[in-house]
This record gives structure tokens, sequence and C-alpha cells, in this order.
């Protein structure tokens, strides 16, 4: 039996003990003192009094000394502990296996060291002991559960040595948090105990206790002090040494691909630099290698420029020489080419514009080389009447309202009414009719005039606000790109703030100038959506064509008018695979093929809608439409890099964080005896301190009254004080 | 006998720092007030007869007793027996007690410094042995000027400090001081008596001549404070509270039994003892020593007388 304090803190309260002392030595009797030759001839008995009445309040002083003594340990909760050996030995004990099946569990010989430590906790039980068994990666799964009857432990027994010799290591991460949970709650609905002696209930887990799988964010948690739990570690910290951690495809230029891959070299012990073999697969054909020095816990970034002609979509891998853990040393990769927007750019008859148009800044913006996703075609707002009701493009963006008629401007209308979306550049003309009237006041919209300053003075304004949040400028929203400082403007129109009664027109001003005149303004149209820049990219009176914003600005804003999502190429395994097929109906059949013939038979027979599957085990997934076998889309799956992230928790921390915390448990308990999970009794005793020291108040408050009553009396019959 | 004319208050004469002349006026202003000659004991005074030998000095012959006898005898003068004193002073820090303005000690550094000068002028060697549980200072016996105020120096530096321990000093005195001469004890002698008596007896066996003064303080008389206060011992840091109402009776006859033992002791084993309070003038503690002196000479001559010895 050994005693140790709850709140250690609390017992620098001794100190106080000094109080009754400081309080002894500042109180004496102020008696007059006299330096005498000898007491020699004083007589004894006053002597004796007077050493006495030294004693009894020495005495005193350290009976209160005492008292604050034992004040300052009780509050510091002092507690015996011991093994429990006194549990419930009849019942048997509830054991709840719970194994690690994550990815990192495919490194070296984790899963037979695993699965020989849980049939080695098999073994150990005694016979009337009950056990479960649940693996878990991400989230739980309960292989074999508590049985509930005696009769059929025999039987759980079986199950649980076959499904731990059955068992594999997945390619999920791992999550500690939501297997102890669940063991837990397992063992709380386990009602076979009795209630009155409870069983033993303990927790073995066995993992590599990976760091990734406890997350910083998670609340504090801690099993019940009822559960007993018993970690064990698998695994050494050096099974693991190279991993590639990322890859990425950007395209650089037509037809010209890089692909981009980071390496670790994870191996915890220093050492020098060691040699990685690198290979790049592409179709499943190696096409380049290459050798990357690393020392010990160093990454390294590599990239392979390849070309590409005339694929629409490819995929392929990158593979660092094989080791311990083979899962992390392949990273797959796919690139899919997405069908381009039509963009109408309709602007200002020629002529009438200066050397260098506002449309000239956009269509350069919009055909930068390489670049697929957008096709401009330069419109006349002749043609846009009469071919937008045919074959609407993308988006429209309309640029110089010199020469717009009402005809034009009701087309438009009616484009943005069947959902199309348009970009209205306005310029000095807008403020005009029958642009003024006709387009913008149904908007909610006045154009109050063209504002002009100088060019030339530092009047020029900037964006003076600018809402982050919105999806257009939520890309800028980081420090380093959330400066618009530089762009300005000498030119612009001023539109007038709607007022909140035109609140149901649906505007959204995104954007203003300095003083607070709306810059950009965003407008649901029925279906459509409407984008209004109160300025026209004209370097007569802005450099925004100029700055390195615009192109930027203006991709973002045609993404959000035409409402395009980046597909997704690259999936983690257990995401949800949503390949989004282009231009699909409801007819169209799609062949999938598979880095695995094993997984390819497998999604060929699940009848789970496509956006439904969850991506099962690294590799690459293949959709081809059967009627054009060349439109297809393929996707990358790999495990998350996390896995390969072999820093462990040493098991005691571990056991620390998810062990019932004594100081948290007491508490709330009723009685001072708890069993908390390493099977250890505390019993709390700093009460029967606050008993004593009660009694010690008592004896003090007597001792003192009895004192000051026989100060009082002497000093009566010697008649003085 | 002293005269009352020339009896100084001891307190008035605390405030002259210059022992030598304190002495002075002190011993002066007692001999001046003696009826006996101020020369008294010098080596001038004859003191008896004795045949003539072959050898003696033919200027000490009585020629008027050989015209009377026709036989020859030779005078001899009480000069021959000078003697050798020692003071044993007191400085432990209980002589440091004064309810006056003299303490004990100044008291006793007086005494000690008007014997001196007594001493000095009748031409007899005197020593000092100055201490408490240790020994302060010793000047071995001399006698000349120098030796006078190289005594006086050293009862000017000196001060009350530390406890007393009477038995270990009085060995270490037994040791020390040479054997033969007169031994004045200046304490307070507030020590259990009991344990020095031995000691004191030793000493009396061997010095033959020992005077003991015990210095008071009025205060220690009588207890004569009229209110209670915390006593605390000057050698022990002791405390004790007292109301001396209540105690006084019994302090009185605690003190009174002490020194009455004291005074009994020094009676039985010849001892000249002498009690003193420091309002009390000096000159009684001079007589006191003269008498001793012309006792200790007279017996020394009548000494000689018998065993027909010279010096």
């Amino acid at each position: 039996m050994s005693a140790s304090l709850l709140a250690p803190f609390m017992i620098s309260g001794i100190v106080l003990a000094a109080v009754p002392w400081l309080i002894h030595r500042i109180r004496r009797p102020e008696r007059e003192t006299m330096f005498f030759s000898s007491l020699m001839f004083i007589p004894a008995a006053a002597r004796k009094r007077i050493e006495r009445q030294s004693l009894q309040h020495i005495l005193l002083m350290m009976l209160r000394m005492l008292g604050l003594i034992l004040l300052a340990i009780a509050f510091s909760r002092p507690y015996f502990f011991w093994e429990a050996t006194s549990l419930n030995q009849t019942e048997g004990a509830s054991h709840i296996i719970l194994m690690d099946v994550s990815a990192s569990m495919n490194a070296g010989h984790r899963m037979a060291d695993a699965r020989r430590e849980a049939l080695a906790i098999l073994d150990s039980m005694q016979p009337i002991d009950r056990c479960a068994l649940i693996v878990f990666d991400r989230k739980p799964d309960i292989l074999v559960p508590l049985p509930q009857n005696a009769g059929d432990l025999a039987l759980n027994r079986s199950r649980m040595r076959q499904k731990i010799a059955s068992l594999a290591p997945g390619h999920l991460t791992t999550s500690y948090l939501s297997a102890l949970q669940s063991a837990q709650e397992m063992l709380a609905a386990d009602d076979s105990g009795n209630q009155e002696q409870p069983r033993r209930k303990i927790i073995h887990l066995i993992s590599d206790f990976q760091k990734t799988g406890l997350s910083s964010f998670e609340r504090r948690w801690a099993l019940s002090s009822q559960i007993d739990f018993n970690p064990i570690a698998v695994g050494a910290p050096q099974d693991n040494h190279f991993s590639i951690t990322d890859i990425g495809v950007p395209k650089k230029l037509t037809n010209r691909f890089l692909i981009m891959a980071q390496i670790k070299n994870t191996h915890p012990s220093s050492q020098d630099e060691s040699l990685c073999r690198i290979r790049l697969f592409l179709n499943g054909e190696e096409k380049e290698s290459r050798e990357v020095f690393m020392a010990a816990g160093h990454s390294s970034k590599t990239s392979f420029a390849i070309d590409m002609p005339e694929e629409k979509s490819f995929y392929g891998w990158i593979e660092a020489a094989p080791d311990s853990f083979p899962t992390d040393d392949k990273r797959y990769f796919a690139w899919n080419s997405s069908s381009p927007k039509q963009v109408w750019l309709a602007a200002a008859q020629p002529g009438e514009t200066p050397p260098w148009p506002p449309s000239f800044f956009l269509k350069s913006a919009l055909q930068i080389d390489g670049n697929r996703q957008w096709i401009v075609h330069e419109k006349s707002f002749d043609e846009l009447e009469q071919a937008l009701p045919g074959a609407p493009p993308d988006i429209l963006i309309l640029c110089g309202m010199n020469t717009i008629n009402q005809t034009q401007i009701k087309a438009v209308f009616n484009y943005l009414r069947q959902g199309g979306g348009a970009m209205l550049l306005l310029d000095e003309h807008a403020a005009r009719p029958p642009f003024s009237l006709e387009f913008l006041q149904p908007l909610g919209l006045h154009a109050e005039g063209w504002r002009s300053t100088d060019a030339n003075t530092p009047t020029r304004e900037t964006f003076s606000w600018i809402d982050f949040e919105h999806p257009i400028f939520y890309s800028f929203r980081g420090s380093e790109f959330n400066d618009f400082t530089s762009i300005f403007f000498s030119h612009y129109l001023v539109l007038e703030e709607p007022s909140p009664q035109t609140a149901e027109m649906n505007l959204k001003t995104i954007a203003r100038f300095e003083n607070s005149n709306p810059a950009i303004i965003i407008q649901k149209h029925d279906k459509g959506r409407l984008l209004i820049w109160a300025f026209t990219p004209d370097v007569r009176y802005t450099n925004l064509p100029k700055n390195s914003r615009f192109v930027p600005l203006l991709w973002v804003s045609l993404n959000q008018l035409a409402d395009h999502e980046e597909r997704q190429d690259s999936y983690l395994v257990g995401d949800i695979l949503d390949p989004s097929m282009p231009s699909s109906n409801e007819n169209d059949r799609w062949l999938i093929t598979s880095s695995n013939p094993q997984t390819t038979a497998a999604l060929r027979s699940d009848s789970t809608p496509a956006k439904f599957r969850r991506a099962s085990e690294p590799g690459w997934i293949q959709w081809r439409r059967e009627s054009h076998p060349d439109d297809s889309i393929v996707c990358a799956v790999n495990i998350d890099a996390k896995e390969a992230d072999f820093s462990a928790i040493p098991i005691e921390q571990f056991r620390q964080k998810f062990a019932a915390s004594s100081q948290d448990e007491i508490p709330g308990r009723s009685d001072d005896s708890i069993v908390d999970n390493q099977q250890i009794i505390h019993h709390e005793w700093g009460r029967i301190l606050l008993f004593f020291l009660l009694v010690l108040l008592f004896a003090e408050t007597l001792y003192s009254a009895r004192l000051s009553k026989k100060s009082l009396t002497a000093a009566a019959k010697q008649g003085v004080d | 006998m002293s005269s009352d004319l020339f009896h100084i208050d001891p307190q008035q004469l605390a405030a002259i720092t210059d022992l030598q002349l304190l002495a002075r006026i002190v011993v002066e202003g007692f001999m001046s007030g003696l009826h006996a000659s101020p020369h008294f004991g010098a080596s001038v005074e004859f003191a008896q007869y004795r045949p003539y030998v072959q050898g003696d000095d033919p200027r000490f012959v009585d020629w008027s007793l050989y015209a009377r006898t026709d036989r020859l005898h030779s005078k001899q003068f009480q000069a021959e027996t000078n003697l050798r004193c020692m003071i044993l002073l007191d400085c432990s820090a209980s002589m440091s007690f004064s309810s006056m303005k003299a303490s004990k000690f100044d008291y006793a550094r007086m005494l000690s410094a008007c014997l001196a000068m007594m001493l000095f002028r009748q031409k007899d060697a005197f020593g000092l042995l100055a201490f408490h549980e240790e020994i302060e200072a010793y000047i071995p016996p001399r006698m000349n000027q120098q030796h006078f105020n190289h005594m006086l120096l050293s009862l000017n530096d000196l001060a009350p400090s530390r406890k007393t321990n009477f038995p270990a000093i009085l060995q270490k005195a037994n040791d020390l001081i040479p054997h033969r001469g007169m031994l004045i004890i200046i304490s307070d002698f507030l020590h259990p008596f009991k344990d020095i008596i031995e000691l004191i007896t030793l000493l009396s066996v061997r010095h033959r001549d020992v005077l003991i003064f015990s210095i008071s303080d009025p205060m220690e008389e009588d207890l004569s404070l009229n209110r209670s206060v915390t006593l605390i011992d000057s050698e022990t840091n002791k405390e004790a509270y007292v109301v001396p109402d209540f105690i006084r009776k019994e302090y009185q006859e605690n003190r009174r039994r002490h020194f009455s033992q004291v005074r009994e002791e020094c009676f039985s084993l010849e001892i000249d003892y002498g009690e003193f309070l420091t309002t009390e003038p000096l000159d009684r503690g001079l007589f006191q020593f003269l008498s001793k002196r012309k006792q200790i000479l007279l017996s020394r001559s009548a000494h000689r007388t018998r065993t027909g010895g010279g010096s």
C-alpha cells in the first residue's frame, strides 16, 4: 500500500503554519523588561509558573500550527492506493480486444505481431472470461460481440480465434478515439455482470500507436474508471523508409505536363543520405526513373516533365524502391481534360474604340496559350440578337454599351432568364438611355453618371472594401493576395446603391470604391446570374488590365457565372467517388476498369450508383463511355499520407491520455474508494484529517479558553494588567 | 577610623573617568582623615629587638640598650615585611546591574583602583586578575609607577560581560597567583557559595590572607520595584515575570540566607568578609583593607619573633 496526493499543489498551504508562529511572536505580552543581575533569589514557584505559561502558549501555538498543517494536507487530498485483489473473481472479466487494421499496419510484421498478441490475450483469459473483437481504422467495426450467455463462451472463443487469424490491414487512416468510445459503449451496454459485484472490464488495444491517430482538436475524453486499459504496441519505428507523400499534375504548356512528387525519408535514426530510386509509370508503362539522395527525416520534391499529345485523360503512378511498408511506396495520379466553356464577347463596334479596347484585354486573358477552358467568340450586338435564342453560350460578356438597342437588351434578359451567365462591363455610355433605362433600371440600379478624375493626380480611387467571403474573392483572401490597392480607377460609372425596398432584386455588392460607390455587383436573375463591373478594363481608365490580378479575377468571375466546379481527379481511400461524367445522360453506359482486376469486377457488379461508391484501395479507376470509348474519365486513389508517418506515441503517454484521471473521477463519487483503470484501489483519507481537524479545533478552543481564564484569574489575583 | 568630612558619594565619583585621579582623591582624603600616621607600615617603623649576630649591620645596634645591659642587640623594622597583594575582580555581566548611576562593576573598579593606589603608596606589590567565565585580564604583582599606571589602564578598559564561572576561575587563580600574599576578591557573589567554598579554603590556606568584598546594588537588597516587570537574568538571559510585592519577602529571605552562608563560611575560615552597597563610600573598604594589612604584618612579626628567623 502506498500513499500519494491528488492535489499536490495544495500542500503548499502548509506555509500557513507559520502564521500562528508569527502571531505568537508579534503578540507577546508587552511587559516592561529589565536586565537583572541574577534570578537566583527569585522564588522558584514564580519562575516555574512563568515557564509553565510559556510552555502552554507554545503548546497552543503548536496546536494551531498542527491544525493548519492538517487543513493543508486535507485539501491536498491524500489517498492510499493498493492493488485491487478483491474484485469479483467468480463472474470473470469482460475483455475487448481492439485491433488496429489501418494502413500503417501493413508495414513489416505489424499485423502478424498484432494477431499473435491478440491470441496471447485469448490464451491468458480465464475460462469464465468473455471477450469481444473490434477492429478499427478510421471507424470501429465490431467483428465479435460480447457473448450474452455463459453457454456461448466456447463458441465465442473459437469465433475470436477464427476472426483474429483472418484479419488483414486495410488502407484507411487511424482514429483511436472512436474505437475506444465504441469499446466503452459495448462494455457499458454489457448488462450480464452483477451490478452489486461488477465484472472486471478490460480493453486491450493492439496498435502501432501512430501519432496521427490522435487529433489535437479532439476534446478531452477518458475511459471510465471502471475499465482496465491495456495498450499493447506492435511494430518498430524503423519499419518504414521511403514514402511518397504527395503528388500533383499541373499542366505547364500545351500538351506538356509536370508530374511533381514529394518523397520523404521516414527513417527515425540519423544516418547519412540514403539513395532512393524513383520511377514514373504512365498509363501502365514505365517512362522515366531517377535517383534521389535524402537524409533521414528529410523530404524532397522531384518532378517529371512529360508530353501527352492528343490525350483527353491519362493516369500513372510514381514508385519508390519497395521497403517494409509497400503501401506508401506508390502514389497514383490522374488527369482529365475538361470540356471548354463557350464565351461570347459582345463589344463596341470597331473604330469607336481606342487602340487597345477592353475587348482586347478580355480576349487575351481568356485565350492564354494552352488553355482549353474558354472558347471565346467575338460577337456584335446585332449578331447577339439573332444568335442568343438559338444556341446560347455558357457566358456572355457585354462590353461597350454605346450601340446596344432595346431589342438586344431584351434578348440578353431572355438569355439570363433561361439560366445564362452574363458579365456587364459598364463604360461611360451605360449612363445614357436606352441602356440605363432599359437595362439598369429593371435591375434596380440607377446610373448617376460617369465619374471622371484626373488620371495624373493622386485622386485615383481604389477598391475600399471587398467581400472576401464571396466565392469570387474567396480565393484572394490570403494575406499574399488580398492587396488590391495597386489597382486604381480614374473613371467609373457611379451607380446608386440599391435601396432596401429593392432587396428582392437579389443584388449583392461585393466590392466598393473609396466613396462607397458599388464597384462589383452580382445578381441572380431568375435562373441566370449577372455580374456587373461598374468600370471597364480600359487602360485609359484603370490599370486593372495590366495588373497581375486581372486574369485570376476574370477567370474566377467567369467560373462563378458558369457555375463551374473543378473536377476531382484524386481521392483518398474511403472517399466517395464522384467522377462527374461529362454531358452524360441516363442512357449512357460506362465501362469501369481499374488497377486491380478484382476491384474492377467488384465495381462492375456493384449496383450502387457511382456517386455512392467508395474508394477501397489505392490505384486508378477509369470510366469509358460505351458508345464513345474515347470519352473517358480517370481518377487516382491513394492512402492518406498521414499513415506513412510512423511517429508513435509513447505507450505511457497514450495510457495517460485515455486512462481515467483520478482527479476527474474522485470528486464525483459518493464514496472514498474507487477502482481506477489500472485496477488500483484508491482510498482518499483527507476527510479523516478533516475530522481530526474538527476535534483539534474543539480541543484548541477549550484549551485556549482555559488559559485565558487562568490568565485573567492570575491578573486579578496580582492586581495587574 | 574615617572622618565624615572626606566621605565622597561613589555615585558622584563614578563621573570621574580618570581612575588615577579618582583613586588619589579617595585615598588622600581617606588618609588625611586617619588619626594614625599616613606612613603607617612604612619601613622606618620599629618592630622588635634581637640578639646581635656577626654580620648584622652595626647601624641597627641599639647602643643605649648596650649601655644599660652590656649586651648587643639589633633593631628590626616593619619595612622588611612588605606584602604582595592580588586583586581578583569579577567582571561578569551580573556586575553591570545598576539601579543608580554607578553599577556594581563601577564601584568594584573604583575600589580596586583605590586599593592599588594605597598599596602603591605603601610600597607593596600589587596585581590584578579580572575574570568572568574566563580570565579577562591578568597583571602579576609588582610595585612601580609604570606597573601602577598599567593596572589603572587595564581597569579602565574592563567592561562587564559573560557569565561567571567561579570554581574554574578560582582553580586557575590558585595555579596562577604566587603563593603567599594577600588576596582580595571583589564580586557580587551571586553564585551558590557551596560550590566555591572548597576553593576559597584552598586559596586561604595557600595565601593565608584572603579578603572578600561583596558588592551589591540597593535594589538587589530589597527588590525595591513598585511595578510588575519581566526580569531578564543578565548572565543566562532567562526571563521571569515578577510582581515584586508578592515575592519580595521570599526574595529577601533567599538573599539573606545566601549571604549569611557566605558570611558564616568566611568567618569559619577566618576570612575577612565585607558587604558593600554601591551607595556606600569607599572608605569602609579601604579601612577594612588597612586593618587587615596591619593584622597581617603584626602576625608576621609575631611569627618571626617566635621562630627567631629574619625576613
